[in-house]
């Protein structure tokens, strides 16, 4: 309960009459001052205006896009551009508006090329089109060294990487990733490369906002990689699909193993529980997943129930055991860092 | 900005208007000047989807290729290089597959093409128009493809049963053998 919550419990059960409710507010700065209401109105014109001119964008696009001409409708792609690289350009060094000005040019820069696309109809494939996006990215990226644009980067570079896989010339020699079916080899790869340069350049005394990037690739590779070994572990690639060999179910698990042996190595050093959380419940799926493909009836079923709960509560335990470990004993350079 | 920020900054931003600037003008300039070649177009529908309202284009030409190379298809995504020439009505025909450095004789056009999984692909296979533009473009028989030299082809507009035009904006019809 916050602060604000007890005065008002205090107020509406009676031990506090309204002029004392009024001084509390003023003195621990809860009631809105004259400041504040400045800024919140600011704030709301700044939204309401930026949702006017989203709104005028659509409908001019909705209504009038396909009369204008050829050449005005990628004029008009490439004068937002303009504007925004004048925006990046102009706006203060190192500030989060210079920041967010280069995010917008990259994205832009996408909706440029997606643009000319639409209006000549080259017949280019999706990956080519995310490809060159990501060429055009990456100065910008490089610029702000900004996650939130670093993070659009590894989006546009995963799925030109995900629309390329099917015209890969060793494709069919390994086949195709898909959702329920192989793997997307050279997504892993980079997803890896990504995190470890991540984790390369972030401190280990980041503060949590700053470690979103390697924990939402962590989470990814996690997903992908176990939603992989478990569909080879439970056999469901060669029952369902009748689409996997033995080799690369093989090459999947021993992928998996690797990365599940690497993370909890490093991460144990490195003092991430979230990131060490996740090959432990990787794990977990896996070996649920291999059961369940090897029992049949009924009556493995509250066998593998208390496995699951058995193994959640182990995992949950060692992780409890981590935390406290290392609260008690914090890092020397979290230790330099806090100061 | 930084020392080293500023002349990044100024390197893509000149690359990134040089590149796609050029992509356009050199699209523009196969409107412009490219072979213009008159493709008779599959039974068709205007639809209306998110973007506005567009036909779907289906060709006699890709018809025609696919039935011819499935039998032994090429790897999906390979480019296909294609002799066109023109019959008596001004539209264009299938001759054959054309030879890495093969002189074309007179009359004759080279037309590159995608093969997919499903068989052969002109670049456009949709013709976006203004919303409420749709009976007229129901008239289409034809699409007219601009060629350029090296075989790359652009969708430059469509054209009714006697091979005129069809304006994107109404204004007064014109041939497409002498204006496409």
């Amino acid at each position: 309960m916050n602060a604000r919550s007890i005065l008002d419990h205090w107020q509406d059960s009676g031990e506090l009459d309204q002029a004392g409710y009024r001084r509390a507010l003023l003195a621990l700065h809860l009631a809105p001052d004259t400041e504040r209401w400045r800024q919140l109105a600011a704030r709301l014109l700044l939204v309401g205006g930026a949702l006017c001119l989203l709104a005028g964008v659509l409908m001019a696009f909705a209504s009038n896009w396909l009369t204008w001409p050829r050449l005005m409708r990628v004029g008009i792609a490439e004068a937002g551009w303009l504007a925004l690289l004048a925006w990046a350009f102009f706006a203060r060094p190192d500030s989060d508006g210079r920041r967010w000005a280069l995010f917008a040019v990259a994205a832009m820069s996408g909706i440029w090329l997606a643009v000319i696309g639409q209006t000549y109809q080259t017949g280019a494939d999706t990956w080519q089109l995310f490809a060159l996006w990501a060429a055009l990215a990456l100065p910008w990226a490089l610029l702000a060294n900004f996650a939130p644009l670093w993070g659009l980067w590894i989006v546009i570079v995963s799925l030109a990487l995900q629309l390329w896989l099917p015209h890969a010339p060793w494709r069919p020699a390994l086949s195709a990733w898909s959702l329920f079916d192989e793997i997307n080899l050279p997504l892993i790869g980079f997803w890896l490369a990504a995190l470890a340069l991540a984790e390369r350049l972030q401190s280990a005394a980041a503060p949590w906002t700053a470690r979103i990037l390697p924990r939402l690739l962590g989470l990814a590779l996690a997903l992908l990689l176990t939603v992989q070994a478990s569909m080879v572990l439970a056999g469901e690639h060669q029952h369902v699909f009748n689409l996997s060999s033995s080799t690369s179910g093989a090459v999947i698990v021993s992928l998996w193993l690797a990365c599940v042996l690497a993370a909890l190595y490093f991460y144990l050093r490195r003092r991430d529980l979230l990131l060490l959380a996740l090959p432990l419940f990787s794990v977990w799926v896996a070996v649920l997943a291999w059961v369940v493909g090897a029992a049949h009836g009924d009556d493995w079923l509250y066998p593998v129930s208390i496995l699951a709960i058995a193994g959640l509560g182990l995992i949950g335990w060692w992780l409890h055991g981590r935390n406290q470990a290392w609260q008690a004993a914090p890092l020397p350079a979290l230790t330099e860092a806090a100061q | 900005m930084m020392r080293w920020r500023l002349p990044l900054f100024i390197i893509a931003a000149v690359i990134t208007l040089l590149f796609l600037n050029g992509i356009v003008w050199r699209h523009e300039q196969t409107l412009a000047q490219g072979h213009a070649v008159l493709l008779p177009l599959r039974p068709v529908d205007p639809r209306s989807l998110m973007q506005g309202d567009y036909m779907a284009l289906d060709y006699q030409l890709t018809q025609q290729l696919t039935h011819d190379l499935m039998a032994a298809p090429p790897a999906a995504g390979q480019a296909l290089a294609i002799v066109l020439g023109t019959d008596s009505d001004g539209v264009a025909q299938f001759l054959r597959m054309a030879k890495p450095g093969e002189q074309l004789q007179a009359g004759e056009t080279l037309v590159r093409l995608k093969w997919e999984d499903n068989g052969a692909h002109l670049p456009s296979n949709s013709y976006f128009f203004a919303e409420g533009e749709a009976t007229r473009f129901a008239q289409a028989r034809y699409a007219i493809f601009r060629v350029a030299s090296d075989g790359t082809a652009l969708l430059a507009g469509l054209a009714d049963e006697r091979h005129n035009t069809i304006p994107d904006r109404l204004q007064a019809p014109t041939s497409a053998h002498s204006n496409p």
